[in-house]
Formats: structure tokens, sequence, C-alpha cells
């Protein structure tokens, strides 16, 4: 499952030098490359369920990955439903997948979240 | 960030420019360092950390004219275009998402730079974005668009899995499938989606199979790499979808299966198998050879869709036009739209490739030049020619993603000539 980086790209050549970073995910420590958005960080981790959608506890992830399916929603220092594949990695910020609090709230009226 | 000068705009609420380009791809950082360059105040504004949109994503190996390769790297297109607009004097607006737009205009911003804009002339290049495929399981994480695999293999250089299997079997599957092969990822076949209405024709293997061969045969000499690959060992006459291998060709070295299908992703939180099967010469999935491929990752391809919000917000007439990827702003020779100040640049007046919005963004730059008085009638129209003539040969050469997209803007070429009136009505090719 953690398959990693492309250390040696057959045209970009070797993996530039970026800064790692440590943030934390639903307060783990996880390294990222500094300024990589985060949900790259989290899928070169290894993690790749950010979120359980929906009555049913669904999990989701990065689908999209240019922000226009909203499937990889988090909360970042406390600001909710940013897209973990637009908003970049940096030191300490504190990063938790969802809330699906809505969904909850409201019975489950929502398809799905 | 420092290089684009967005720092520049923290703390600014309201700006005021002459003109407002809406997405920093291709398109939009031509218009802009065209624009700016003609001494015209301009704001790029994107929702992504840096410049580049798609491009930044888009490393690959482009047939030439010649009939030999050549190297496409997006990043360093997309650092020159920046680079370009920056000299000439356009401002970015980056991590800035657009959630209103009104007359005037006024657009509303949500993000690091200026709360809100206000600009004469509009230069809409949105873009498009991928259709989802659903296939059973398709919300599972593990599963991605193949647009989502190549930025994670090209801009993040993060390996999407150690085995792959992708959905979908088109010109833009295929070259992902091969940038992920050759970064290191065991791509175990690219295949069809499963049979249904929700499919439609990309679920047909004699379709596919049409698609293949124009790819491989596309003349004057630019398929000729693909073409070297799939038809090595074959005569074309030989690939009819009734006699194609039920296990594939190899194109690069991947199975290639327009006869075969996915029937549904399967796993617990993450991807774990795709069970897949042969499609019978009716393309009906044969259950007798359904079967179980553990995999880690699943990419999904499917048709492109022009983002039009912008320009539907604005007031444009919207044409359907298929061949063109759906929706698009009915939009003249100079990328003028139904709405007098409001240009339109790249993949958003229908699908087609980097180059060509690139080209686009000129064309979208000087004509809004030419409406804000910067440049004689006599000029534009010289201007107009003579990239409509660059548009034409670019379009000659590339392979496009879709098949008709000439037939496309002659289409929408027509509906302009014929635009009954400027207004918010829907025009449908199919009521022409």
């Amino acid at each position: 499952m953690h398959a990693g980086r492309v250390q040696q790209h057959p045209i970009l050549g070797p993996l530039p030098d970026v800064p790692l970073v440590t943030f934390t995910f639903n307060g783990q420590p996880v390294q990222g490359r500094d300024g990589e958005s985060i949900a790259a960080a989290l899928w070169a981790a290894g993690i790749r369920v950010i979120r359980y959608a929906g009555r049913r506890r669904e999990p989701r992830g990065l689908y999209c990955g240019i922000g226009h399916c909203y499937e990889c929603r988090v909360t970042v220092n406390g600001i909710p439903n940013l897209r973990a594949c637009m908003e970049t990695v940096r030191a300490n910020l504190a990063v938790e997948g969802g809330p699906d609090r809505g969904v909850e709230a409201d019975g489950g009226t929502t398809h799905e979240g | 960030m420092d290089r684009t000068g967005a720092w520049k705009l923290m703390g600014v609420r309201l700006m005021k420019v002459d003109v407002a380009i809406i997405g920093a791809g291709p398109a939009g950082l031509s218009a802009a360092a065209t624009i700016a360059g003609r001494g015209l105040s301009t704001a790029v504004i994107d929702e992504g950390a840096e410049p580049g949109g798609r491009l930044l994503g888009q490393v690959h190996e482009l047939p030439a004219a010649d009939g030999t390769t050549h190297l496409w790297n997006g990043p360093r297109v997309a650092a020159e275009l920046g680079a370009d607009a920056t000299k000439a004097g356009a401002r970015f607006c980056l991590r800035s998402v657009v959630w209103g737009l009104f007359p005037g205009w006024r657009i509303v911003l949500h993000g690091q730079g200026p709360q809100e804009i206000e600009a004469r002339y509009l230069v809409l290049a949105t873009g498009a974005m991928m259709r989802s495929l659903a296939v059973p399981g398709w919300t599972l994480p593990g599963v991605v668009t193949v647009g989502a695999a190549q930025m994670l293999v090209n801009h993040h250089r993060v390996l999407p899995g150690r085995r792959a299997i992708v959905i979908g079997i088109d010109l833009l599957s295929l070259a992902v499938a091969q940038q992920m092969s050759a970064a290191g990822v065991k791509v175990e076949g690219v295949v069809m989606p499963p049979p249904g209405p929700l499919a439609g024709e990309a679920s047909e293997p004699k379709r596919v199979v049409d698609e293949l061969l124009r790819l491989a045969t596309w003349a004057p000499s630019s398929g000729v790499r693909l073409a070297g690959r799939l038809l090595h060992g074959h005569r074309a006459s030989d690939l009819v979808a009734s006699v194609f291998p039920r296990g594939g060709i190899k194109v690069w070295d991947i199975p290639v299966m327009p006869r075969r299908a996915a029937l549904e992703i399967r796993g617990n939180d993450t991807v774990h198998s795709v069970v897949l099967a042969d499609l019978t010469t009716a393309a009906e999935p044969d259950m007798r050879t359904a079967h179980e491929l553990e995999v880690d990752v699943v990419c999904t391809s499917s048709s492109l869709a022009p983002l039009t919000e912008l320009p539907e917000i604005a007031g444009c007439t919207l044409s359907h036009i298929a061949d063109l990827g759906g929706y698009v702003p009915l939009h003249g020779p100079a990328l003028e739209t139904t709405v007098e100040t409001v240009f339109v640049a790249g993949s958003v007046t229908g699908v087609e490739d980097a180059p060509t919005a690139i080209l686009q963004g000129r064309l979208a730059g000087d004509a809004v030049a030419h409406a804000a008085g910067r440049i004689s009638d006599a000029e534009h129209h010289a201007h107009v020619e003579q990239v409509q003539t660059e548009l034409a040969d670019a379009r000659r050469h590339a392979l496009p993603l879709y098949p008709r997209v000439r037939e496309g803007r002659a289409l929408l070429a027509e509906l302009w000539r014929q635009a009954p009136s400027r207004g918010m009505d829907r025009v449908s090719s199919k009521e022409v």
C-alpha cells in the first residue's frame, strides 16, 4: 500500500530537494514536502482514507486531485471544509478529516454527504 | 509565490483593474502576457497555489510533425508563461476562489489576496474537468481519475500505487498509463468501463477499437509512436472488434484490452481488487470469465467537460457541441462571446490541448486589447487572421482528445454566424 515517492522521474529526473515539514493528521504526525498539497503528503505517507461520509460512514479520499469533487474535505487549524488537494502543507498544521457532522445532524437526509 | 508578485496583494481588500483573467492555465497565462503587454492593468485569478493549471501535471512525449517525438514539459512551459505574464506587468491572485461574479464586473473572492476585484473586461479561462466514471466501488479511497494520477506522478512526485488498473480506453488514459508505468507502477491493464447506460459509447468495444485505430494511424505522422506499438505484428484489418485479442495488445508494454471490462471495484477502507470479465461480441460481460485482480490503485478515465459556470453567470449564451465536450460559451473568431466585455480562451471553449490553449490566450488577449482601444481595427484583424492560421496548423498536427474537434469548431462557427441576439438562452446544436 505504501508506495512512496517517484525518486527518479523518467523525464524530470531525481526528486528535487525540498524541506520536509511535520504536520498532524487526526493527531498523528505526518511528514510532507513543504508546499505540496495535504492530499499528496497523506498519499505518500500511505494514508488514503481522509474522512467517513454519510449515514453509512463510507470512506472517502482523494478522487479528482484538482479541486472539483470536494471528496477530500478536511479541517485545517479549525477551519472546516477545505480541500486537501488544494491546501498546502506547512509545519505544525493540525489537519483532521471531515467533518461530516452536517449530515449526522439532519438525520441523514442529505445524500451521502 | 514571490516570483509572481502575489505577496504584494496581501491585505488589499478591493483591487481595480482593466482586465480580470480567471484561470491561470495555459490560456489564461498567455492572455495575461498579451493584455498586460498592451499596457492594460491585469489581474490573473486562480485557486491553485501556483500558476500553470493542468500544465503542472503534463509531462510526456508528443509526436512531432516531422515524425519524431519531442518532450512536452508542462511545468517548464507554465513557468515560462508565468514569467512572461509577470514581466508584462500582470498581477496574480493565487489561492483565490471566485465565489461571486456580478455585472460591472465585480468578482468576489475567497482567499489570501484581495476580497474583491473590479474589472472592465473579463477573460474566462476556466478549463475543463473530467466527468466521473460510475463503476460500483468508485468512491473507495484509492480510486482516482487519471488526471489525479497524472498530478500525483508528475507534479507531486508521489507513486499512485504499486499495481494499478486503468478503466476507460482513450488517448488520455493511455498516456497516463504510460507515465505511471515509466515512473515504476505496474500497470496491469487498461480496460473498459462496465457496460450499461452510464458508460454509453465508451463501453462499446467496436467504438473503442475504432478509436485506437484512429490514434494508431493518425495522419500524417503524429501517431507513429503509438502505431508502431499497436500495429506491431498485426495488420490494421485484423484489429476489428470481433477478433481483437481478448487479452488485449500491448501498447508501451501495457496490456490494452477493449474486450475486457471492469465490473466492480472492491475493498474495505481502500481499494483491494477489481473484478474483470471479458465482453461478448454483443458488448455484454461473459460472467464465466469473471475474475478478481488484486490492485492497490484504480484510475478512471472519462470524457472532459468544459467548466462553463462562470460564462453562464456572466450571461454568455451557451451552445451544446458534443464534439467539443458538451456546453461551451458561444464565441466568435476572436474568442468574443455574446456578452460584449467577456472573452473566453482554452478548454472552456471546447476541450483541446495546451498548445491550442496558449494560442487561444493570445487571440483573446488581442481581442481585449482591441476592445479597450489599444490596437487598431486593421492590426486586430491581421492578428486574428494570423493566430487563426496558426491554430488551424496546430490542429492539423495535434492528436485531438475529441476526434471530431474540427467538425465541432465548424458547427460552433456556424452557430455564431446565425446567433440571433445576445441573451441567456441556451442554443442546442440539436435544434439547428
